[in-house]
């Protein structure tokens, strides 16, 4: 009973140390980014890159994805909606469902299968092989140098690609909306127009700057935390996939209901 | 070297410095000085902490217990400037190389001086950089990946990388570990003449050469503790039987400590 105590206080005691030293990481990163914003810094390069792979690399499967969210999205309403006498709701649907909810959601979701367990890796990698040492060694602070690059990297990419993902999945819904009931292209734009109002824009671009804020400190983080074997890389990707999907849909939760409950 | 006085001399110093891991010492209550422009060598048995102590000289890893001090200065009350520029006076040859693999051997170089001299042109830099890797023998194509070298070369490529910004100080974990004769040589070479040039060298070895021909200063490391340190005439001249056998195990397994090891590691006091 007592080692079950004291396993247990320990359990917790660690679990605030984590959660206090990955507020700190978090923190420093916050204000490196603003340093990195603010000088001209040897990690450009490293940002540069990051944009191309994270954002750029994946526009194809988004706009994939996007088109193809978007045709489901207008064959399910376009049958179902008319049944209720609710047709002319199908522009709010796609609005809400895509640009509001699946665009940042989705969008966090592949750059978590796509970046951040390569980000995780190739930190992990890194700290076997003492390249983080390294850096330290001639001066150059890690988390300036590799994090801070990744934690904009991903969160400039996330912001573009669900851009990207709304404009493929409204005009994809558009093609297939096509099959069903005719309606001209900009009559199609106009009746979207009238209900993507500018709050909903904002709120879809927030979101993806939390998730991308959350995916790269996650992905960065758990890579640091590899202390010296090749066996604990694929945990520390493992972590930072099941972290990120679980940060980033309480966070989605959290904007929705402040949302909700202020607007 | 080993006193408690503080002197100008004194570049770096170790006060009670220790390290755990899962509650077993790596390090335990360390404690020593090391003066400008001399040549200490680190020794000790497998798994007696060396690289560990040499990180922490080196200020690249945090002791859990015990200070470090830079002329005199607490590292850890140093801001970000003095850090900065004590890491352009310095150099880290890390034993297993440690290059960065997503970059160029280059690009290894090139960073650096990127970083510490932001005002140097690109022109500026390829020069320093074909310098450097001439004055040191290196003769490969830099624009491959530390993946395609032998690690021969990626040896002296790490020894190019830790001494591109010309420092004072360089730490030099295990210089010859795993190398081919050729390589040896060559960097027995660079380490004899980096000593010529009075740098301070701190330096992590089993190599009897090295140690006999270019140690001021011995540190011996046993159970994770400092077992003896100071002048290395006085060390290897020592009567103490432990730290003889410590010597005869270290320095060189195969030698037979009490026939010959005075004439293999210091030819010069048989």
């Amino acid at each position: 009973m007592v080692n079950s105590i004291n396993h247990l206080g320990n359990k917790i005691l660690n679990n605030i140390k984590e959660f206090a030293y990955a507020s700190g990481f978090f923190l420093k990163t916050i204000r490196e980014s603003f340093f990195f914003i603010r000088q001209k810094h040897i990690g450009y390069k490293v940002l540069v890159m990051q944009i191309l792979f994270t954002g750029f690399e994946a526009l194809s499967i988004i706009s994939l994805i996007g088109m193809a969210i978007g045709v489901v999205i207008i064959i399910q309403g376009l049958t179902l909606l008319p049944q209720f006498g609710q047709g002319d709701l199908i522009y709010k649907i796609l609005v809400v469902v895509i640009t509001k909810e699946l665009g940042p959601l989705l969008t966090a979701f592949i750059i978590i299968a796509r970046s951040a367990t390569a980000i995780s890796t190739e930190l992990g990698n890194m700290v076997v092989s003492h390249e983080i040492e390294a850096y330290v060694s001639v001066g150059i602070d890690p988390i300036s140098y590799l994090v801070v690059p990744r934690f904009l990297g991903v969160t400039i990419s996330i912001v573009i690609l669900n851009l990207y993902f709304n404009i493929a999945g409204l005009i994809g819904s558009y093609f297939i909306s096509q099959f069903i009931e005719q309606v001209t292209f900009l009559e199609y734009f106009r009746n979207l127009l009238l209900v993507l109002k500018p709050y909903i824009i904002f709120s879809s671009l927030f979101k993806s700057v939390v998730f991308g804020m959350i995916i790269s400190t996650v992905a960065t983080y758990q890579g640091f935390k590899v202390e010296g074997s090749t066996t604990e890389i694929p945990v520390v990707a493992i972590k930072s996939v099941s972290q990120g999907f679980i940060l980033c849909i309480l966070a989605d939760a959290i904007i929705v209901t402040i949302n909700y409950l202020w607007f | 070297m080993v006193n408690n006085n503080t002197d100008n001399n004194t570049v770096l110093e170790l006060r009670e410095i220790s390290v755990r891991k899962n509650n077993e010492f790596i390090l335990e209550n360390i404690s020593f000085k090391i003066e400008k422009n001399t040549t200490t060598v680190i020794t000790g048995g497998i798994g007696s902490g060396k690289s560990t102590l040499l990180k922490i000289i080196s200020g690249i890893m945090p002791a859990d217990s015990g200070k470090l001090y830079i002329e005199g200065k607490s590292y850890a009350l140093m801001s970000f400037t003095k850090v900065k520029e004590f890491r352009k006076r310095n150099g880290f040859v890390f034993q297993d190389s440690a290059l960065w693999s997503n970059k160029s051997l280059y690009q290894n170089l090139e960073l650096p001086l990127q970083y510490h001299f932001p005002d140097l042109n690109k022109e500026e830099i390829k020069t320093i950089i074909s310098r450097k890797c001439r004055s040191l023998g290196i003769d490969i194509n830099l624009n491959s990946r530390p993946s395609q070298i032998s690690s021969g070369n990626r040896k002296l490529i790490s020894f190019a990388r830790a001494l591109i910004t010309d420092p004072e100080i360089i730490f030099i974990d295990n210089p010859l570990s795993s190398l081919d004769y050729e390589t040896s040589s060559k960097i027995r070479e660079i380490i004899k003449k980096l000593k010529n040039d009075k740098k301070t060298l701190i330096i992590c070895t089993y190599d009897p050469e090295i140690t006999s021909m270019m140690a001021d200063n011995l540190i011996l490391l046993k159970d994770h503790k400092v077992y003896a340190m100071g002048k290395y005439n006085t060390i290897v001249k020592s009567d103490d039987a432990d730290i003889r056998n410590i010597l005869a195990n270290v320095i060189d397994k195969a030698s037979n400590f009490d026939d010959d090891i005075l004439d293999l590691i210091s030819p010069d006091f048989s």
